[in-house]
């Protein structure tokens, strides 16, 4: 490990505006060759904003970007990779419909020109070379579509390693991959390390963060709070509260204590069916329960939510408070009492283009509206006392829901259903994608609403949120559920062993 | 003005007028043997009548020529066309019933896309005549139809007769197109040569659809309200060009000629909004068509045939129907 | 001269601009620089009686990108609307012409439009076919049922052909008459603009639009049918779009299949953007849209008056189509980042 080097790229003095927005300020930053650096802090801490501006997205308003000491010009992206800096953004730019090999290969073969011929062979003979770097053996002629989600995320990792790297962010690299996966991913990162590599490394999982990283920098609000070279002794909770700028403590509730009512189940499923997805589940969920599912991808934990809701066709029998529910009407679902919070806000939970308010109410129109015409007045005191209760951090009800950060936006979806007075809340992934501090509080929120009564379904790829934050739980494996479990027996073993029940080398894997 | 007017009438609908050409017989011309056979055996000549555009106003009129055609002895006549001005539309249905065809008239609505085809037809042994609009540079054998440059110096003696002295503007529904073309410098050539007096300020390419038109008109006429002479290239801008000048008053204080009988156009010129409108006899047209294949077919030679043009004014418009 | 948008705002201001869309801003700023352009180059521009023409000649253009920006805001497109337009016209004016009464003329011709409305939307909905294809069907399916009825023959509403005398004058009236100076055709584009801003602004089944618009996803999730609005935004456009027919023939009472309407859906659609409505879905205000029909409007208005000569018009209306929608996107771009 180097540290006494020069920086390959300094942030000096940087600060960007946006209309009404101060987004970063006087960020100072130096990223050395050799070292892996973390870059953590709360969604709309300026992460982002500060690696589009290394990666050429955008233009700094006021400083300096120096890469090699000598400033940077405002240069397109293509010019920043040219110079040996790559960006993996979280969000995956991989075309679905080309192969594996071409898609590592899309950003060199892109700059081929046009009189020249691609040389397919060797094209895929280097990505094959590069995907067996990253401890992937796919075939390169594999269509894209065909692979996982965490497959893609390698996919898109290798692409960056293509061409020499002197500079690699990694936003988010691991939120899809398994423990193992994750493990091998953080080999890499070392491994290019000791090559000389100036790594950033954003992530959430503050654990891992430790574990990896050279050095720590922590921003909130725009601005750099801390940049910690010497890692002994820091600890998860001292991060936390640098980044959230408050003592969390308490807010961070470990286990339910409160005692699930006697009553009733409000929501059944019985020989609950998908096709080709869930093979005949039954299921009671009792009012004030905040019931956890779990399972491995394809474990058909991931269809659960939308089936039950009648997004997709399914068959056997959903009862709510005694009623049984139609397959495929989603506004039975929602007039029989069921709130559903889906898992992707970007493409599915939000209404991204209207405005905070008009996310609150669309599931409740008929409430919100006399003869078909809104009762705006109604709405935005309806948005206004949901932000309060949810303490989402926007500017008024009238800011667009785009612009919000992914816990905000969580918390306003989670208000959405909230309005509809549901009997049952059934939450997909609840905190995917959520910085700490908002994680927190939206357990806290479901932890209040089931102690009001409310029914809890929250189904979750993460195995502490279900470990902590649920009364029972029960895994999915091969569309089948496990028996529950509760009290002392949720576990992260218990828990794992039961999703991994039939293929032997998962379970192996779920130890490890 | 209306003694004026009477001196222009004595074109009147002359038909058949033999114009100047080459006539040309059956013998001159290496006829397929599938025809000639058919021919000598007395069957039922099959004879196609394709028009460049059976969706426009005057397909209906022209078809209801063809199929008087079709009513003469062993002919079957067709009218067979594109829906919308489409060249290769034509083309196609035409190479798709080569096969079938004895005889073929066409009128194309681009002169150098269809010259080959035509050419093809005729080198098939198969022969065609032109009629509405002409292929000149083709191998057709003759044309029935009105000439368009002819019929557009007649629409500007006619606007000189009823307008010796102002500003014209020319309105066409489609400025780029040949016949259009061919019409505005026939009438631009006659307007010069007559009518030192006049002055043509503008052309206006109004589009086809008539709201679009009347639209193009009143702009036209705001920007330009010393114009006293409207001259319409075709059906479509004379009844458009006849509601502008009588909602707002200026019947007689702008003067219009126009082309053809649209149920509109009669009225207007009944009642002195439009000074004069040309027929095509578009009937006539497709007819003559089927009626020059025949004859040629059996022996007969033929010749260009002239349908002439109907010059209508408020004198004569009651012939009308 | 919309650098000053991206400029930071105080909250007052923004508030303004959030309220009564920023998004209009560019476009109405691009209206009024052709205003102030044209009224120098020429001072009939200006004219009372040249601004009513504008209106008069923008109108049944308007009357359809309303109910366009529906289409376009739930996600969908309408390629249909100048084959309903004509189609319409003409049986309004078939039934007038065998002798029937107003209403029952209207009704014939505005419920065909709303039935051809919805076959589009089952097409696009539950028939699966992207919009573009269906509407493209339907484009060609209904200019081909108009050709097919009229037998190609133009149809003049006239009392020679058999239109009743009393119900022609009602009829004309609809299209050629004027209310204080004010054209029919104005008066029913401003009603139907009104009535069009209330529908997508102010009620549940505008707001319900824009959701579909916006994530087809997120509006199932709300509860909301995206099937039902879907469909419900192609009825709309059909009926506005026979209505816009019915007007036309009504004011020029003479129509031709193959030629009323030819291609007007590209300047429904083309003014519908420029107004900022989205052809990806979930944006468009009427506002926005009577802007964009505006530009339009006085763009062939101005052209004329000054002279310009036909075949350069051709390229300045598509040269302002696309600045005016370049000039929209980039500062959106600025906003959004």
């Amino acid at each position: 490990m180097q540290t006494d080097t020069l920086p390959v790229v300094s942030f000096q003095r940087i600060g960007k505006s946006f209309p009404g927005v101060r987004a970063l300020s006087n960020v100072s930053l130096a990223l050395n060759p050799g070292e892996i650096h973390a870059v953590i802090g709360e969604n709309g801490a300026g992460k982002s904003t500060l690696m589009n501006i290394l990666a050429g997205v955008l233009a700094p308003s006021e400083g300096t970007l120096m890469l090699d000491g000598k400033p940077l010009r405002l240069s397109s992206p293509l010019e920043v990779r040219r110079r040996g800096i790559a960006v993996v953004f979280q969000e995956l730019s991989l075309c679905r419909n080309l192969s594996v090999g071409e898609n590592v290969m899309l950003p060199a073969l892109a700059e081929i020109p046009p009189w020249q011929l691609i040389r397919r062979a060797r094209a895929q003979a280097r990505s094959r070379e590069i995907l067996a770097r990253l401890g992937m053996d796919t075939d390169p002629a594999t269509p894209l579509r065909d692979l996982s989600v965490a497959q893609m995320q390698l996919v898109e990792i290798a692409r960056a390693l293509v061409r020499k790297v002197r500079v690699l962010v990694l936003d988010e690299p691991n939120s899809a991959l398994s423990p193992h996966e994750s493990e091998h991913l953080f080999n890499i990162m070392r491994q290019l390390r000791d090559d000389g590599v100036a790594i950033v490394y954003i992530s959430h999982h503050l654990n891992e963060v430790l574990a990896i990283s050279d050095r720590i920098s922590v921003m909130r609000d725009g601005e750099l709070v801390e940049s910690i070279t010497d890692l002994s002794g820091v600890t998860v909770p001292h991060l936390v509260a640098s980044m959230v700028g408050r003592d969390l403590g308490d807010a961070v509730p470990y286990g339910l204590t409160h005692k699930p009512a006697e009553a009733q189940p409000v929501l059944s499923l019985r020989d609950f069916r998908v096709p080709g997805e869930i093979h005949g589940i039954d299921l009671d969920l009792r009012p004030g329960e905040i019931l956890g599912v779990g399972g491995l991808p394809g474990s058909g934990k991931d269809i659960l939510a939308e089936a039950i809701f009648g997004l997709c066709p399914r068959s056997g029998e959903v009862t709510v408070c005694g009623q049984i529910l139609p397959a495929q009407k989603p506004m039975a679902a929602i007039q029989g009492g069921i709130a559903l919070i889906p898992a992707d806000r970007r493409n599915g939970g939000a209404l991204l283009t209207m405005s905070v308010a008009q996310n609150v109410v669309s599931s409740t129109l008929d409430r919100h509206s006399r003869i078909g015409v809104l009762l705006n007045a109604l709405i935005g005191d309806t948005a206004a006392r949901q932000i309060r209760a949810f303490d989402a951090r926007v500017s008024g009800p009238a800011q667009v829901m785009g612009t919000l950060s992914g816990g905000n936006q969580q918390k306003i979806i989670l208000s959405r259903g909230i309005v509809s007075e549901p009997r049952v809340l059934i939450l997909h992934e609840p905190t995917r994608g959520i910085d700490v501090g908002a994680k927190a509080e939206i357990y806290a929120i479901l932890k209040r609403l089931a102690q009001e009564g409310l029914a809890v379904l929250m189904i979750s790829s993460e195995l502490p949120e279900l470990v902590l934050h649920a009364n029972r739980v029960v895994m999915m494996a091969h569309g089948t559920l496990s028996r529950d479990f509760t009290g002392a027996e949720i576990t992260e073993q218990n828990l794992m062993m039961a999703a991994s029940v039939q293929p032997a080398h998962l379970v192996a894997e779920g130890a490890a | 003005m209306k003694k004026l007017l009477g001196t222009a009438l004595i074109v009147g609908m002359v038909w058949p007028m033999l114009a100047a050409a080459e006539p040309v017989n059956v013998k001159d011309f290496a006829l397929a043997q599938r025809i000639a056979d058919k021919v000598a055996a007395g069957e039922e000549l099959n004879i196609f009548v394709s028009y460049h555009d059976v969706s426009n106003e005057f397909a209906p009129q022209i078809r209801a020529g063809v199929e008087r055609g079709d009513a003469l002895d062993k002919v079957a006549a067709k009218f067979i066309g594109p829906v919308g001005a489409d060249a290769d539309g034509q083309i196609n249905e035409i190479e798709a019933l080569l096969d079938t065809m004895d005889g073929l008239a066409i009128s194309s609505v681009s002169t150098d896309a269809l010259a080959p085809i035509i050419d093809r037809v005729v080198d098939a042994g198969i022969p065609v005549i032109t009629y509405n609009t002409d292929n000149p540079d083709s191998k057709r054998l003759a044309f029935a139809g009105q000439d368009l440059i002819q019929s557009g110096r007649e629409a500007g003696k006619l606007m000189c007769q009823v307008h010796p002295e102002g500003k014209i503007l020319i309105l066409t529904l489609d400025a780029a197109a040949q016949w259009s073309l061919d019409r505005e410098s026939g009438a631009r050539d006659a307007l010069a040569a007559d009518c030192t007096g006049t002055e043509v300020v503008q052309t206006i390419n109004t589009g086809t659809d008539p709201q679009e038109m009347y639209a193009a008109i009143e702009n036209a006429m705001l920007g330009n309200p010393e114009i006293s002479g409207l001259l319409s290239l075709e059906c479509c801008t004379t009844p458009a060009a006849g509601s502008w000048v009588d909602r707002n008053g200026k019947a007689g204080a702008v003067k219009i000629v126009g082309f053809d009988l649209l149920d509109q156009t009669v009225e207007f010129v009944e009642k002195g909004v439009i000074q004069a409108t040309i027929d095509q006899a578009p009937e006539a047209q497709g007819f003559a068509a089927v009626d020059l294949l025949v004859k040629f077919l059996n022996g007969e030679t033929i010749d260009n045939v002239d349908t002439g043009v109907g010059i209508y004014t408020s004198e004569n418009i009651a012939e009308v129907n | 001269m919309t650098g000053s948008l991206a400029q930071p705002a105080t909250k007052a201001v923004k508030k303004r601009f959030s309220r009564f869309g920023g998004r209009e801003t560019g476009v109405a700023l691009a209206l009024l620089v052709m205003c102030i352009v044209l009224a120098i180059l020429n001072d009939r521009f200006l004219t009372t009686n040249n601004l009513l023409n504008i209106g008069r000649q923008v109108s049944l253009l308007g009357i359809m990108a309303v109910g366009m920006t529906f289409v376009l805001a739930s996600g969908e497109v309408d390629l249909s609307v100048g084959s309903i337009y004509a189609f319409c016209g003409l049986v309004t004016g078939m039934v007038i012409v065998a002798g029937y009464g107003l209403f029952p003329s209207l009704m014939v011709g505005i419920l065909a439009g709303i039935v051809i409305g919805i076959i589009n939307g089952l097409l696009s909905t539950y028939g699966r076919l992207p919009s573009l294809i269906a509407t493209l069907g339907m484009l060609s399916m209904v200019r081909g049922a108009a050709l097919i009825l009229t037998d190609g023959r133009p149809v003049t509403v006239n009392a020679r052909n058999g239109a009743n005398p009393d119900v022609l004058g009602q009829f004309t009236f609809l299209g050629q008459g004027a209310i204080a100076g004010v054209p029919m055709q104005l008066v029913f584009f401003v009603l139907i603009a009104l009535a069009g801003w209330f529908l997508l602004a102010r009620t549940s089944f505008g707001f319900r639009v824009l959701a579909v618009g916006g994530s087809t996803k997120a509006a199932r999730v709300s509860g909301i049918s995206v099937e039902k609005v879907k469909i419900a935004a192609f009825a709309l456009m059909g009926g506005l779009a026979a209505f816009a027919g019915i007007l036309s023939i009504a004011f020029l009472p003479s129509g031709q299949a193959g030629r009323t309407g030819l291609g007007l859906e590209l300047d429904v659609i083309a003014a519908t953007i420029v107004g900022g409505t989205s052809l990806a879905g979930g944006e468009g205000t009427i506002i926005g849209t009577i802007l964009g029909v505006l530009i339009i409007g006085v763009l062939r208005n101005g052209l004329v008056l000054t002279g310009v000569s036909p075949f350069a018009q051709e390229f300045l209306i598509g040269l302002v189509i696309v600045v005016a929608v370049a000039i929209d996107r980039w500062t959106i771009r600025e906003r959004r980042v």
